[in-house]
């Protein structure tokens, strides 16, 4: 155990730092070098991070479904994979709520000046929400469906209906405001230093998602074994 | 699979006829659902013209909270006498009784929508063009709330806040069924939209067959877990 | 424990957001010329010197995009409505809400450090109120209670 704990400590440290590297290198990049776009001006930098948020939000969604599947496959078997499958799940889980918080928050702020409304029912904002509500549903499933294997059995069977769930809101929420996909605006990215500025805010994001996830895991794991011990600790003392 | 077709019939007839000694699940949820038509007019009902618009949604609105009422209560019985795993310890298997529940679940709400739709159709005026469309878009749409919804009713059943916890969990899975749903209806009793309700009921068809496998799939592998 | 990097994490975000705030700041207290600035003249109020000469590189780099000339206002272009709200408080405001949520989310993580030290602080307290002749209580409540905590 104190093996383990100094590797994910070492892991999380290099995290640490690579991340907060990425991150400034994004920041300076978006806001020193990129131009302004033509028609938004300094509002069209909030798009960066906002786009950033909302890719690996997607990503993060994948994996509580990835792990939800590893928990109820190898986790009906083996109890370690169930343990950490679980784990990944639920911090996963809260780093996807919370950059579905900033895309939620970002994209209102970005849409007040492109569009003149804080909320249009973009179709790839409007999933973002769908993605948010299942996130939160996860964890309420978690907080309120007990953290024993029968719970966590129910949360993990939700997140892997959303994929399927996520794929057919994609398709509905495109086509609902009209017959035809609607994608209102591309980007804008016509510099090649705005698309650097760009792919460098969305690595820089990935970094910082999988820091906080990394973060939440190695917590949760300690939450894990702590509870193991005081069962432990209740069955040979009584 | 003959043994598991009548082992299937077996646990739908009995839920079936269970129910109708009592009847208490499809009175309350019609009772349920009828008073909300009620509420719906009083809110929505200023402008007569325009029912076309906002009918279908209400027609979906209605189904969705009508089956949630319905759903929170269907493992009632079952939770008050264990009996879901005297169930799942018979020979049948999982998936036998996970679809033999969600069919008694499907026959519940069919049974409660009929005179709930056939009062929406009245007190908004709304009348349908396209008979075909009208009843797949809600027998697809059912089939699906049903899959969904029978899985986490029955994963749900003993948990502290599931009558909350079973809407949280299953309407976020239910909004492309609500979107596809309204497309069709509005279709099907003449609103002036340039919607294809091909698409969209292949959409609706599309999910069940997904979700139903999925589901299917997950009963078993939840209930083990 | 070992989960405390998260504080790394913070003083570095903190200087992060730092050094983005008062560059920006500085940047809104110079005044909007009136004729775009040459590139051997940038607008002597600006930002202090890490911002000053990436500036100056990147304004004369794009000719074309008439927008980058010193000032942020001018992106509004023509056929927009003016708004009161400006662009730059949307910024502000998003960046300001990104840094936000992510502090609350490592102050949170801390706070749940800080609640898994003390459960198993009473953990081992309790044990060895029970077994007072044992160390700690066995071997393996012993190992991982004095887990290496930095």
């Amino acid at each position: 155990m104190g093996k383990g704990g100094l590797v994910s400590a070492r892991i999380g440290y290099g995290l640490t730092v690579v991340a907060a590297g990425l991150l400034t290198a994004a920041i300076y990049m978006v806001f020193f070098v990129a131009p302004l776009e033509a028609t938004l001006g300094i509002s069209q930098k909030i798009f960066y991070f906002h786009v950033g948020a909302a890719i690996n939000m997607l990503l993060s969604f994948g994996f509580c479904a990835l792990a939800g599947l590893v928990y109820l496959s190898i986790g009906g078997v083996n109890r370690r994979w169930a343990d950490i499958a679980d784990a990944v799940g639920v911090a996963t889980a809260e780093v996807g709520v919370t950059l579905g918080a900033i895309v939620l928050i970002t994209g209102p702020l970005w849409a007040r000046k492109a569009w003149g409304t804080w909320w249009t029912w973009e179709p790839r904002l409007t999933l973002s929400l769908m993605v948010f509500l299942l996130f939160l549903a996860y964890l309420a499933l978690r907080a309120f469906a007990g953290s024993d294997r029968f719970g966590r059995g129910v949360a993990a069977g939700l997140s892997i209906l959303g994929i399927p769930a996520v794929y057919f809101i994609h398709f509905a929420v495109d086509r609902w405001g009209g017959a035809h996909p609607q994608v209102v605006y591309k980007g804008g990215l016509t510099q090649p230093e705005m698309r650097i500025a760009f792919g460098l805010s969305v690595a820089a994001v990935f970094l910082l998602a999988t820091t906080l996830t990394w973060l939440r895991l190695t917590i949760e794991r300690e939450r894990q074994h702590l509870d193991e011990l005081y069962l432990e600790v209740d069955r040979r003392l009584g | 699979m003959m043994d598991e077709l009548r082992r299937y019939a077996a646990i739908v007839g009995k839920d079936l006829r269970v129910e109708f000694r009592t009847r208490e699940i499809l009175y309350t949820t019609t009772l349920f659902a009828l008073l909300l038509v009620v509420i719906f007019a009083f809110a929505f009902l200023s402008d007569p013209t325009k029912s076309r618009d906002y009918g279908p949604g209400i027609i979906w609105v209605t189904v969705l909270f009508a089956t949630t009422v319905g759903q929170n209560r269907l493992f009632d019985r079952e939770r008050e006498n264990d009996c879901l795993w005297s169930l799942l310890l018979s020979p049948a298997a999982p998936s036998t009784v996970f679809l033999s529940k969600a069919t008694a679940q499907l026959a519940f709400a069919l049974l409660m929508q009929v005179p709930t739709i056939l009062l929406i159709l009245v007190f908004f005026d709304l009348r349908v063009t396209d008979p075909f469309a009208f009843v797949a878009a809600l027998a697809l749409g059912n089939v699906a709330l049903a899959l969904v919804g029978t899985l986490f009713a029955a994963m749900l059943m003993n948990a502290r806040m599931k009558e909350v916890l079973l809407p949280l969990v299953t309407y976020p899975l239910f909004v492309p069924v609500v979107i596809a749903g309204v497309k069709v209806t509005a279709v099907a009793v003449g609103a002036p939209i340039a919607e294809d309700p091909e698409v969209w009921l292949k959409f609706l068809l599309g999910f069940d067959m997904i979700f139903g496998v999925v589901t299917v799939m997950l009963f078993g592998r939840m209930v083990r877990a | 424990m070992h989960v405390t990097f998260g504080r790394w994490a913070l003083r570095l975000a903190a200087m992060a957001f730092l050094a983005v705030s008062v560059s920006a700041l500085a940047q809104e207290a110079a005044p909007v010329p009136a004729v775009p600035p040459t590139a051997a003249n940038p607008s002597a109020a600006t930002a202090p010197a890490p911002a000053a000469a990436p500036a100056a590189a990147a304004a004369p780099a794009q000719p074309a995009n008439k927008a980058w000339d010193g000032g942020w206002k001018s992106g509004v272009e023509e056929g927009q409505a003016k708004d009161e709200v400006s662009g730059e408080t949307m910024v502000v405001a998003a960046y300001g809400v990104l840094w936000l949520i992510l502090i609350l989310f490592v102050l949170r993580a801390q706070a749940q450090v800080a609640a898994l030290r003390r459960e198993s602080a009473e953990l081992k307290a309790l044990v060895e109120s029970r077994l007072p002749s044992a160390t700690a209580g066995g071997p393996r409540a012993s190992g991982t209670t004095d887990a290496p905590s930095n």
